[in-house]
């Protein structure tokens, strides 16, 4: 064999080598699940949001890393939120049940809500916008979905309270009565709504 | 001519004597935490035995990635803790042992387990049984998620349990 011929099978064996080691590698739409949720592809997706812009980390290693500390975050602030929002339910009928102790129990109540509504974000926004995990099933009910479902609920929720709150209080000081007894109503049934959805969506991580 | 012959000789001494029925066989694994337990299965399985005379060795391999707990965020998040990206197979491969064709068996041997890059071998007892003319293997066996370096997960500030309990039950068809 000459020295030439030689050398070149070296060459060719070479640029094959480099071949299949590049073809190994993964790119980012090798890992990004094909069936993730619409939410997910608009913010993580290929040509997502947040891919253009300063947040993408550029590395599906140190994105997962990242989805995982978010999600550990989401998962102590929702704890934190759970504990408020039941405190707040029970001062709320407290305040419903003994009139004597509205004026005692009202700036506590508001000032749980603030804390309440202020963590739930802040546990919705890390799971919103955490990046895409590795998995996504095609199954219709898993206890993963039914936890999203009763988000969709318990957000709805979150997100009128403070409203109905603010507004049976200013109908209870413009001495609206019939207002302010249909906006209480209101208030509490949103609020029991709001509460079980949540907890409901607390006991569906403890599904097998 | 001759290399023809030896090629059919090998393929001939080391074909697979016996195959898996797939819909039938599975790969489980139990994880637990303080609040519940939970469980993974997989039926994508890759199975391999190769018989010289008595002596078998075999090999079954799944892609983590498989694995359905029923929970795709615990799946998910499996798979992040066991760098599946990395290392996307989990494998056992088993020393040479003695079998004779015979069911009704617990058959004694090591396993080699290669998960997240790291191989230990695992002593293994393989319970061959034979049900109405249906072969079945099974084999469970524990493994410390610390022993293979995995990071234990945390859910609601709680690591889970460092034990995984395995459970594997094969259907085997005689490959004729």
């Amino acid at each position: 064999m000459t020295p030439i011929l030689k050398i070149l099978i070296f060459i060719l064996l070479n640029i094959s080598f480099c071949k299949s080691s590049l073809t190994n590698q993964l790119t980012l739409s090798d890992t990004l699940p094909k069936n993730m949720p619409i939410l997910k592809k608009i913010i993580w997706g290929n040509d997502g949001v947040f891919r253009k812009s300063f947040i993408n980390p550029e590395s599906r290693m140190k994105e997962l890393k990242i989805r995982r500390n978010m999600l550990q975050l989401h998962q102590r602030l929702a704890l934190l939120t759970m504990g408020t929002l039941a405190y707040q339910y029970h001062t709320g009928n407290e305040m419903v049940n003994n009139p004597q102790k509205y004026n005692e129990l009202k700036n506590l109540h508001m000032k749980l809500g603030y804390i309440s509504f202020t963590t739930y974000m802040g546990a919705a926004g890390l799971s919103i916008f955490a990046p895409p995990g590795l998995k996504y099933t095609q199954k219709k009910l898993t206890s993963n979905k039914i936890h999203r479902y009763l988000a969709v609920i318990h957000f709805t929720g979150m997100a009128i309270q403070p409203w109905l709150g603010y507004q049976t209080s200013v109908a209870g000081i413009e001495s609206r009565v019939d207002d302010r007894e249909k906006l209480l109503k209101m208030h509490e049934t949103v609020g029991g709504i709001t509460l079980t959805s949540y907890f409901l969506a607390f006991l569906t991580t403890l599904f097998k | 001519m001759y290399y023809f012959l030896i090629i059919f000789l090998a393929n001939f001494i080391f074909c697979n004597s016996w195959i898996i029925d797939t819909s039938y066989s599975f790969i489980n694994y139990e994880g637990s935490h303080p609040f519940h337990t939970w469980n993974g299965k997989t039926n994508d399985i890759d199975f391999n035995i190769n018989c010289e005379k008595e002596e078998c060795q075999m090999s079954v391999s799944t892609k983590l990635e498989s694995f359905d707990s029923n929970n795709d965020s615990r799946d998910s998040n499996m798979l992040y803790y066991t760098e599946s990206l990395l290392f996307p197979f989990v494998e056992i491969k088993t020393e040479y042992f003695k079998f004779n064709g015979q069911f009704n068996q617990t058959i004694t041997t090591l396993g080699k387990l290669t998960f997240h890059g790291i191989s230990i071998d695992i002593p293994l007892n393989i319970k061959l049984t034979k049900e109405n003319e249906n072969y079945w293997g099974e084999c469970n066996f524990n493994i410390n998620l610390t022993e293979f370096k995995v990071e234990r997960p945390v859910l609601l500030m709680m690591k889970i349990s460092d034990t995984i309990k395995i459970s594997t039950k094969l259907k085997l068809i005689r490959n004729e």
